[in-house]
Formats: C-alpha cells, structure tokens, sequence
C-alpha cells in the first residue's frame, strides 16, 4: 500500500522526525519530507506544496504560527500542529489562523494517523467531492435536508442547535474552535455569547441523548472547542 | 450727672469698656474707642465744660497714661488671639494628624498606605501632593497622586535632589526654588526611602508653621512606609526561604522518580536494539511504551507544580459544565481506574461554571487518580456534585480505601507528603498539592475527611459563572 501522499514534516527535534516518520512509513506514507527549522519548512512550502504539514509550533527560528499565517495566503492545504501542553494558548491561536487540527506532546500513532487521515479526507471533500452527510453510531445528518435522526428516529433541533451540529459534522473528527462557532452562528464581536454556545450545545447534547460524561457523539477539547467523533 | 460722676470713676468705666472692645475685637477699634474716650471725658467732665480746652497739665498726663494702657491692652489682647487660634490650629493639625497616622496603620502595603495619606495631606493642607519612590532600578516613580491630579514630572530633578540629600528641594527652598512643588524627603531610619511633592492652591509661600506640620505629617508616613517596606522584605525572604526548601524537596524527588522510568526505558530499549525474537522485541517495546508514559505523567506534575509555584499561572477560565470536565477526566483516567466502577451522582440543572478546564480536568484526574490508588481493584470510587449554594457548586470524590489516617487531613494536601505507613502507595507526593493550589487559584476550597460510611472523601468548590443559570434563547 503505497501513498503517493507528500508529507512535509517541520521539527526542530531529529527524534521527533524520526519518529512521525517511521510511524507515517509503517501506515503507508512513503513520501516523506523533512525539514528542521521554519525557514527550511517555508523553502518546501513554497518550492513543492506538499498535501498535507505536521508543524511543531515551537521552533527555533520562527513561531510555527507565522508559517500558518503565511501558507494560509495561498492555501487551504491541512496543516496539523504539534504543541506542548504549555502552549495553550498558541494553540488555540493556530487553530483560529487556520490550521486544521492539534496534537499535543506526547501523543500516540493512534492519535496522530487518526489526525492526519482526518485532515486528508476533509482536504479533498473541498476540493468538489463533498458529502452529503454523516453517518456515525447511529446519528444521521442529511445537510441537503437538513434532517437528523438516531437510529432512524427523527430529532427536532432547533436552528442554532442544527448549525452547531452541521459545523462540526461538516469538519467530522476534527476540532472545531469555540470561537470559530460563535463566529459562524452569532457573527463576529459577540464573545459575550460563550454561556450560550455551552447551553446551546448542552440542549444540543440532551436531544441526542449524549452524555457528556460518556461522550459518544460531541466530545470537548478544554480550552479549545469541540469535535464530533467519527470513529 | 456731673455731681455723682467724678471723672476718676469715669476713668474707670471708660478703661473697663475698653478692656471688653480689646477682648472681643481687633487692635483698631480699641484704640478709636480709646481716642473717643479721652474726647468725651475732655468735653463733659473737664472744666471748662462743652470744649476740648485742658487747663490743667495734670489732666494732660492723665489722658497720654489712659491711651497708653490702651494700647498696652491692645497688645496684650492681640497676642492672647494669636495664642488661641495657633493652639487651635494645631489642636486641628494634631487630629488630623492622628487621622491619618490611625488610617496609615490600618492600611496594608506601600501603595495602599501612599494613596492615603496622599489624599490625606491634600485634604488638610489644601494642594496637590504626590508621593515618589524608588523602583528596583532606583529611579523615582510616582506611587499615588491624591485626585486632585499629578504633579509634572519634569520636576524631576528637584524630587531626585531631596531624594539623594534627604533635604527640602523646591518651591520656597534654597534649593532649585523655582519649581513649582515644594519636596520633602521622606526619611526612614538611615535613607531616605521616597519623596513627598506638595503643592499649596492658594498661591504663595509656605508659612513656617505650615512648614512644620507638613514635616511631622511626612515623618508619620514615612514611619509607616518604612513599616509597610520591611514587612515585604520580611515576605519575601520568607518566599525564598520557602521557594529554596522546595527546590531541594522538589530536586530530590524528580531525580528519584525520573531515573526509575528512565532506567527500564534505557534497558529496554538497548535491548531491544540487540533482541533477535519478535516476541522479545515486542514485550521490550511495551515495557518502553509504559514507563515512558510514567515518565509523562511524573514531568506534567512537575511542570504543573512549577508554574504553580512560580506564580506565572493564569487562568484560562470559560464557563464550562461539569459533567464535561468530568467526562474529559474520566476518559484520561481509564488506565488508572482499571476495573474500578466509577457511580457518578450529579444533581439536576448544574449551572456553569468559570473555570480553567483543563487545570480542572487535572484536578479531577488526579483525584480520581489518588482514590484508585487506595481502592482494592473491582471495588467502587464515587463521584457526587450538589449545587446548593447560590455562589458555588461541590464535587466530591469518594474512594473505597482505608480512610485518612487521624489528624493528616490537613497535611495530605501538603507538598510531597506521603503516607508513612509501610503498605502505603507511592506516588511523587505532588498530585493532591496541585488540587490544592488549582482550586485555591480559582477562589475555591479543597478539603479532605473520612465518609461515614468508610473511605475518604475529598470535595471541592467551583464559584457559578456569572449568568450561569440562564436560559438560552434562539
């Protein structure tokens, strides 16, 4: 099982490389390319836009947000961020600029193939080949008819609840920034809405019978957002 | 009348009226009614009556001895006003005086003992007053400004000059007296420790008098500055002290439990370097995986502990609902709970609450951590969240363990405290410490007791978000 996939990695730690590459050989990437600092990264980038970057937010030259900033000028190719469990913050920061999910050190393979499988599939879903709707442990969302049903019995949503529901699944098993909800469903400017996106969601969570405690659909990222679950 | 009054008797009446008009008025009517006196007892009483005319020499003398004991009362009467209003004003200087030094005494740290008696002076003397002191660098900063405004700071140099001498510099001074603020040096023991800048409203020199009290007002905010200035020195030397004993606890217990894990890691991967059997191989690669996630764990707790300690924390609050946190815990505690059923009693229509999530999430994990630590496998931990306060909700831990050992509640949150008993678990000591301080960071309280029914409880509060418990609308 050969993937024609290129992967650029952007790491300054030759283990960390080594690792996400072995790792990304065993699953099948073969196309591997690597590069220690920001600069290096930005040269790939621009020379050979790979399809998809594992960026470490930390690097010695550069802040790796400045690379997301800067690839994000003429691309939507997925970027998925390392960062450790003190950078929070510019975490989230990355996210809201545009890359497509998080991985924080230390993680697993699991973790990270999950990720990078994730963010190839949404790559080309926006490239024409969009689908139609979400299928996963029994909860159904038609987006044409804007129709959810668990196990072939319909839920009524109201509309904020169908928008929360329809933005995460249509970035199904990946993260979804709270501000970027708040953004899409009450407009920019309105952070004062953040209890409502938590009571929206909880509402949200109630009618599809998800408990937070055990969370089967919606699951949270503290501090960061939400994900609908698809595995 | 003339025969009943001789004009000695006059004399009398005219020194005794006078004496009245010293005590009750100023200098000027004295002496007129003195003038009018001599005038009247001339023209009525003084042959030849009905004109000022004086034939007598004697009654000369007597008219100059009458103006001159009016003058001398005058004098007298003059300096008596001054006495009394002089005592009163420093009766006034004196409360105010004791005012403030009861208000400095009663505030806590330099800038709370500057800003009142900033505001303080410029009530009582009527003016603008600033106080300056020395930043770490040494350089004069503006502490307060009473709310009458600042004082321009290009009067720098006047304020630097009775900083370094200790001396008056300014307005009304020898010293650079065309600034428009006069500075006095606020001395504590042997430096000076700040500046106080004055300026009057009413425009024009400081009295002596003045002077002197603005002195003593300053002299009393300086002793409390001083005070204010060694007891925060006092503070900190106790936060080095305490910071230095850490270190070395700290020191001693990460070399302790980051060379275990990395001894077995170091072995079992040089062997799995040289490993010819797959099945070897593989049980290397788990025993590598494994302590390589103990490892994981100890480091958070270290760096968590760090941050902590070092004060650079901030909370990253949002409003979250509970069951998610505790959701998001129960997921990362998995491996640790083992076949141990967690029962979860949440009561109904928890309100949000404004938390760092993911600081909290590490509370309830290293809660549940520590119950499993102390539940015999299959045995069951419970986890139970009231809201009956208006202010907060508790979420309370409970495990199926021996219970807290008697008069360790308190300790059990402490800093690398470990039970002494032989059969105890270990840990790195620090996970309950972290509860401890990420619950105090969020305003809350954290304590430990034995249920009645067996095991131990440990429960914490979290404060309600603001709007907490309101209702969503479309």
């Amino acid at each position: 099982m050969n993937n024609p996939t290129e992967v650029l990695i952007i790491d300054d730690e030759p283990e960390i490389r080594r690792f996400l590459k072995v790792t990304l050989l065993r699953h099948g990437f073969h196309n591997i390319t690597e590069a220690k600092n920001g600069t290096e990264g930005l040269e790939f980038l621009n020379s050979r836009p790979p399809a998809i970057v594992i960026l470490d937010l930390g690097l010695p030259d550069m802040d790796g947000t400045d690379i997301i900033r800067e690839v994000r000028e003429w691309s939507t190719l997925p970027i998925i961020i390392l960062s450790g469990r003190d950078q929070e913050r510019s975490k989230v920061e990355a996210l809201e600029l545009g890359a497509d999910d998080y991985l924080t050190k230390p993680f697993n393979t699991e973790e990270l193939m999950a990720r990078v499988n994730v963010a190839l599939r949404h790559a080309k879903q926006s490239k024409g080949m969009s689908e139609a709707g979400y299928d996963h442990q029994g909860l159904k969302i038609d987006f044409n008819k804007r129709l959810v049903s668990i196990k072939g019995k319909a839920v009524y949503l109201t509309p904020t609840e169908y928008k929360i529901l329809a933005l995460l699944a249509g970035h199904a098993g990946q993260v979804v920034t709270h501000s970027a909800l708040l953004t899409e469903i009450w407009g920019k400017n309105f952070p004062e809405k953040n209890n409502y996106l938590r009571i929206h969601v909880q509402h949200l969570r109630e009618k599809l019978s998800d408990d937070p405690l055990y969370p089967k659909y919606i699951t949270n990222e503290l501090g960061v957002g939400y994900r609908l679950k698809i595995e | 009348m003339r025969p009943h009054l001789d004009p000695l008797n006059l004399v009398m009446i005219f020194l005794f009226g006078m004496v009245l008009i010293a005590a009750v008025s100023g200098p000027w009517p004295t002496i007129v009614s003195s003038i009018i006196s001599v005038g009247v007892l001339d023209y009525f009483f003084i042959p030849p009556y009905g004109t000022f005319y004086v034939y007598e020499n004697k009654y000369i003398t007597a008219f100059a001895t009458i103006f001159l004991i009016s003058v001398v009362i005058t004098i007298q009467a003059e300096r008596l006003w001054r006495r009394i209003i002089l005592v009163q004003k420093r009766e006034e200087d004196a409360n105010h005086l004791s005012e403030m030094s009861a208000e400095l005494s009663s505030s806590y740290g330099i800038e709370n003992i500057a800003v009142a008696a900033c505001s303080h002076i410029a009530k009582v003397f009527d003016g603008k007053t600033t106080i300056f002191m020395p930043d770490e660098k040494g350089h004069l900063i503006n502490i307060c400004s009473s709310k009458h405004g600042e004082i321009n700071y290009k009067e720098q140099s006047a304020a630097e000059w009775a900083y370094q001498k200790g001396e008056l510099a300014g307005f009304g001074t020898q010293t650079m007296p065309t600034a428009t603020a006069l500075y006095l040096p606020l001395s504590g023991g042997k430096k000076t420790i700040g500046v106080l800048a004055f300026i009057p409203y009413e425009a024009g020199l400081l009295g002596n008098e003045m002077l002197a009290s603005l002195q003593s007002f300053t002299s009393i905010l300086a002793a409390s500055l001083q005070r204010a200035i060694i007891a925060k020195t006092a503070e900190k030397h106790k936060i080095d002290a305490e910071g230095e004993r850490l270190r070395n606890v700290l020191l001693n217990s990460i070399s302790h439990d980051l060379r275990t894990p990395l001894t077995s890691i170091i072995g079992a991967s040089e062997n799995l370097a040289f490993s010819s059997s797959l099945t070897q191989a593989k049980e290397y690669g788990e025993s590598i995986h494994q302590e390589a996630e103990r490892l994981a764990k100890v480091l958070n707790n270290i760096l968590q502990v760090t941050k902590l300690e070092s004060g650079n924390l901030k909370l990253n609050k949002q409003p979250y609902y509970i069951n998610e946190l505790i959701g998001s815990a129960l997921q990362r505690a998995k491996p640790v709970l083992g076949n141990r059923p967690v029962n979860i009693h949440l009561q109904e229509d928890m309100p949000l609450v404004e938390a760092d999530g993911m600081l909290i999430e590490q509370v309830i994990m290293n809660l549940l951590e520590n119950a499993a630590k102390y539940t015999p496998a299959g045995s069951p931990i419970a986890i139970l969240g009231t809201h009956f306060s208006k202010m907060d909700i508790t979420i309370s831990v409970k495990d199926s363990g021996p219970g807290i050992p008697e008069g360790a509640a308190e300790k059990i949150f402490e800093k690398f405290y470990r039970q002494k008993e032989e059969n105890a678990p270990t840990g790195s000591g620090l996970g309950l410490a972290i509860c401890k301080a990420i619950i105090l960071a969020h305003g809350g309280a954290i304590r430990a007791e034995n249920s009645a029914s067996g095991g131990a409880v440990f429960s914490f509060t979290l404060q309600i978000s603001e709007n907490g418990d309101i209702e969503a609308n479309e």
